[in-house]
């Protein structure tokens, strides 16, 4: 595996980072992930991604993981050395998108198992459609590993990277031959539920058991956490209780609220199907941390063999909730000199092939990749 | 309840709301599938159908494929050996280690889902059975509604096929008709012995009886498909039931009843009504009368029921002292093919759809029917309509009827195009006996040379013709150069009856439509209203077409309802606009929007029809012509609903308003001084 990485955060840095990466004889396609607080915009990168020869897929990030750093600023570029296709879906929330169209056009059918990688606008609406769609077109036969886009200001702009530039709304697909372990684990356990979902639209949840969702939500962490919501505390207050969406011999599938609608609607990362009951979850550092290292023993189980690289998509959120444990996190998982490549993510994508694949938040995702596939 | 009773219980609700949100197989069984996937993580599943014999038809599997999968496969194959589990839940453990479960759908067939860590827990697995049955009863609803459609689909098929044919019947019985009556009309005009006149006389009262039931059968055909439209004039209402009486009178005599019309004084002068079809009515009821009465009277009667403002309603009765209706009868009188003598001795003919028709023509002009009899004391049938009530002067439409002398179209030179020769001789002997030169033409093309040579009054065209139809001669002559040959006045002299043959002729360029076969009274009455004929006193022929436009003097344009063409609101559209010129170019717009709904009507293409249809009605928007604009916002809705096979009514129907338009806006524009044909 390559990797070239620019600490510096700087476009002449990516830059060099890409020219380096492409010289490594047998790169067929590059993957570069950078930090929002490079504040690159589409003036600045769309010219440098045009004039790259190679596929590429990529995206903006809150931080990226390298080995057991956390980086706020920077670049990292992944030289893939097998070959690797690509296809992009354009406009995911919008509702006279053919998305079964769009997902088969952007797949490759290819034969035997394969690593599909997912970088999706984070803050786009579409990503639960986006996904079961997913799961209709490519079946069950591969390993898949993603994540959300963006950046900490929840403000939706174009973060994830083409061929053509930077685009908004909008996702793309990797499918690399080859296969990989990986493990999910969100460490986050039941408070207070079920509440039914009795009004929703998309990733907002409108109404919980026919009130404002706001007002149930409000009830149960103020009661918990012994503080009160202010005016400007939400998120702070709301990154440690997230809901759960139930499903059955599985973690529950974790939906943060990111901010409160002046209805009293609490808009989430992902989708929340209207019907269903969500709980309310709480966290600490040690079942957090805990349930990254389990993440990462289930991929590395499900590999079963010698292990090259480990590729880490860890939600920002448990950065935000974590503080200075999160070192502890990245190094629960990062446990030993293999290297380790990621990023911290507004949502991730993950599914071994044996369970339905979802849009989880506040979830620690972990991909195992093997020594005798060198990607 | 323990918590994990309770995770159950959210599941297993959450998986049964997501059950039967559509009446569609395909969306209800995907939608109820992913949501038993997702909810009980299980990476793939199918739904199959039970068919006889134990087959499995595969309904959807997600993902994509999925009842290929070796799971899948392993499941199917464990089900055709054990035909006996079909109706149980069965767990296995495929060869890969997968756990795989087969789940009985009610009785509608067999939901497979595939699990690949560990199995489902067993309280689990048994609590399933009532959502199962759910999904199952939500599949077999879908399925039926399914049947209910396509069966639904057949019988509109099969009505529509009955309706054609009907159309065509109707042109095969009326072309030779046409010969019939129109023969024996003309030698009726001759002196004949008595005996011969008497067999001449019964030719032609038998040919009319046939000619009356095929008109109603077809007008049935047509009302049940509402097919029928309502054309509202100015009518002197009193002089249509006098008129109604005198054209019945000989029927009367011949039955030695008396027949009278007994008129209140407070029965309005004027009023807008669709005149042609409560005559219509009114001459079943008064026919009926007359058929079922032995001795005494009939008596039509109009007056006035009520008034608001321009508004009012009419009562018409028609009463007999006939044999009366007995109760039980009276329940049925009004439906389709019911005759209250049903049995093979009856003494009277029809078809028994006159009271039917009466019935839903009265509905149609938004009044009211109903009867009161007994048996042995009379009848009494009542029609009450609603009309507007209008001030015009009695001269205008006095002018209409101006009675012309015999040599009235003297000068006046006609072409007659027909293929078939009985009719082409029939309508010679018409013309000649109002001393009208003309020529003949065998079909379409001989039709275009005649014209080409030369210089016609007026074109009578028939429209089903070999070698070359009456439509496309119509278009290659409104295609010529010369103004003196492509502005003739071309009239469709058809057995075609329905009213889409009527758009069809007007769209393909034709002034006017008349029906075979035409009575001498109806010919007079057509020529009369194409034919511009100088006399003292006229005042149609005294305007140069290349006259200024002028301030628009309403009483030039009587009888164009509002809601055909609001004329205010198209002064007020035109805002100062110089009219002529643009609504020429409306017109041209027009005629060539429908021609591209016709087109794309008779090939459906939904996209056209819809693009067409949204055309006409925005321009029905600037012409203020509201019918035509509700008739073609009706086309996408219906296209929508039923698909574009389905149309052919709305669309016929925005054809037919089309006629109305242009033929207002024409009237308009002559009002105007400006000339009506679209520039070449």
């Amino acid at each position: 595996m390559v990797i070239e990485i620019d600490k510096e955060g700087t476009l002449s840095g990516l830059t060099d980072a890409i020219a380096r990466a492409v010289k490594v004889e047998r790169v067929t396609a590059l993957v570069i992930l950078v930090c929002a607080d490079n504040g690159f915009t589409p003036n600045d990168i769309d010219p440098l991604l045009q004039s790259i020869d190679l596929p590429l897929m990529g995206g903006v990030f809150p931080n990226l993981l390298v080995g057991r750093q956390r980086l706020t600023r920077g670049s990292l570029v992944w030289g893939v050395r097998r070959p690797l296709s690509l296809g992009t879906i354009r406009n995911i929330s919008q509702p006279t998108i053919d998305l079964e169209l769009a997902v088969e056009q952007a797949l490759t059918p290819i034969t035997g198992r394969a690593l599909q990688v997912i970088l999706v606008d984070g803050l786009s609406s579409g990503i639960g459609a986006l996904m079961n769609t997913f799961h209709e077109v490519a079946g069950v036969g591969s390993d898949t590993i993603g994540g959300g886009a963006g950046s900490l200001d929840f403000v939706q702009r174009p973060c994830v990277f083409t061929g053509e530039g930077m685009l908004q709304d909008a996702a793309v697909i990797a499918t690399i031959p080859g296969h990989a372990g990986v493990g999910v684990a969100h460490g986050w356990r039941y408070i207070q539920g079920p509440y039914r979902i009795t009004e929703s639209d998309q990733n907002t949840i409108i109404s919980l058991d026919w009130r404002p969702a706001f007002e149930v939500y409000r009830e149960v962490v103020e009661a918990h956490s012994h503080q009160k919501f202010t005016d400007d505390n939400f998120f702070d207050l709301a990154k440690a209780y997230p809901f759960g969406l139930a499903r059955m011999d599985a973690e529950r599938i974790v939906r943060d609220p990111l901010f409160v609608r002046e209805d009293g609607a609490l808009v989430c990362v992902g989708a929340v199907p209207e019907g269903d009951h969500v709980d309310i979850l709480h966290g600490d550092a040690p079942s957090l941390i805990a349930a990254a290292a389990s993440a990462k023993d289930i991929a590395e189980q499900r590999l079963d063999e010698p292990l090259a690289t480990r590729i880490f998509m860890d939600c920002i959120s448990r950065v935000l909730f974590l503080g200075d444990d999160f070192d502890t996190e990245l190094a629960s998982v990062a446990v030993d000199d293999i290297p380790l490549i990621g990023a911290c993510t507004i949502g991730e994508v993950a599914n071994h092939g044996g369970d339905y694949p979802e849009f989880y938040n506040k979830t620690s995702v972990v991909a195992a990749l093997p020594q005798y596939t060198d990607f | 309840m323990p918590a994990s009773a309770q995770f159950e219980m959210q599941i297993l609700f959450e998986i049964a709301m997501s059950i039967g949100n559509s009446l569609d197989l395909q969306e209800t069984t995907k939608a109820g599938l992913r949501t038993y996937l997702r909810k009980l993580n299980c990476p793939l599943g199918v739904v199959f159908k039970s068919r006889d014999g134990g087959v499995l038809e595969e309904i959807v599997g997600l993902p994509r494929r999925a009842g290929e999968h070796t799971a899948i496969e392993e499941a199917k194959t464990f089900l055709k050996a054990n035909g006996d589990s079909l109706d149980k839940v069965n767990r296995l453990q495929t060869t890969s280690g997968d756990w795989v479960y087969t789940m009985p759908l009610s009785d509608f067939g067999i939901l497979v889902l595939n699990r690949s860590d560990r199995p489902l827990d067993e309280g689990m697995v048994a609590s399933l059975g009532a959502v199962n049955n759910k999904f199952g009863e939500a599949c077999w609803a879908c399925e039926r509604q399914s049947q209910l459609v396509e069966a639904k689909e057949r019988a509109e098929a099969a009505d529509r096929a009955k309706t054609l044919f009907l159309a065509n019947m109707s042109h095969e019985i009326r072309t030779p008709m046409n010969g019939v009556l129109g023969l024996s009309q003309l030698l009726l005009t001759r002196s004949l012995p008595e005996r011969e006149r008497t067999y001449i006389e019964t030719i032609a009262s038998s040919a009319s009886a046939l000619l009356a039931v095929m008109d109603d059968v077809l007008d049935i055909a047509r009302l049940s498909h509402g097919a029928v439209d309502i054309n509202v004039r100015p009518t002197y209402i009193a002089a249509e039931l006098e008129s109604v009486v005198e054209m019945l009178a000989p029927m009367a005599i011949e039955r030695g009843l008396q027949l009278s019309c007994r008129l209140d004084s407070k029965l309005p002068t004027c009023c807008e009504v669709d005149i042609h079809r409560l005559r219509q009515v009114l001459m079943k009821l008064v026919t009926n009368a007359l058929k079922f009465t032995q001795s005494g009277s009939v008596t039509l009667a109009g007056a006035l029921a009520w008034r608001e403002d321009d508004r009012a309603g009419l009562r018409f009765s028609v009463s007999d002292t006939g044999i009366g209706i007995a109760q039980t009868d009276l329940e049925t009188l009004f439906e389709p093919f019911r005759q209250v003598d049903n049995s093979h001795t009856r003494q009277q003919q029809g078809a028994g759809l006159g009271l039917a028709i009466a019935d839903q023509i009265v509905e149609l002009l938004g009044g009211t029917i109903s009867v009161e009899s007994a048996p042995g004391k009379g009848s009494t049938f009542t029609v009450e309509i609603p009309v507007v009530l209008t001030g015009m002067d009695q001269q205008a439409l006095a002018d209409d009827s101006v009675e012309a002398g015999d040599s009235e179209f003297a000068g006046v030179r006609l072409l007659v195009v027909d293929d078939d020769a009985t009719n082409r001789f029939v309508i010679s002997e018409a013309l000649e006996l109002l001393d009208i030169v003309h020529d003949t033409a065998s079909n379409g093309r001989e039709a275009i040379a005649a014209v080409q040579q030369h210089d016609y009054h007026l074109v009578l065209m028939d429209v089903q013709m070999p070698d070359m139809d009456g439509m496309t001669a119509t278009r290659a002559i409104r295609a010529m150069d010369d103004v003196r040959k492509n502005a003739v006045p071309i009239v469709a002299l058809t057995a075609h009856v329905m009213e889409q043959h009527r758009y069809q002729c007007l769209a393909a360029g034709m002034n006017d439509f008349a029906t075979k076969p035409i009575e001498l009274e109806q010919l007079q009455a057509v020529l009369r209203r194409h034919l511009v004929i100088d006399r003292p006193g006229s005042t149609g022929s005294s305007k140069s077409p290349t006259d200024a436009p002028q301030a628009v003097d309403w009483t030039a344009t009587p009888g164009i309802p509002s809601e055909v063409l609001d004329i205010d609101q198209l002064v007020a559209n035109l805002d100062h606009i110089d009219p002529a010129a643009v609504l020429q170019q409306f017109l041209m717009d027009l005629k060539g929007s429908v021609a591209e709904l016709d087109e794309a009507c008779q090939l459906g293409q939904a996209a056209s029809i819809s693009r067409s249809a949204k055309r006409i009605s925005e321009l029905a928007d600037g012409l203020a012509a509201p019918t035509l604009a509700r008739r073609a916002r009706a086309v996408p809705q219906a296209l929508a609903a039923e698909g574009p096979q389905q149309v052919v009514v709305q669309a016929g129907a925005v054809m037919l308003e089309v006629g109305r338009v242009t033929e207002a806006l024409e009237r308009y524009l002559t009002a105007l001084g400006a000339p009506t044909r679209e520039p070449s």
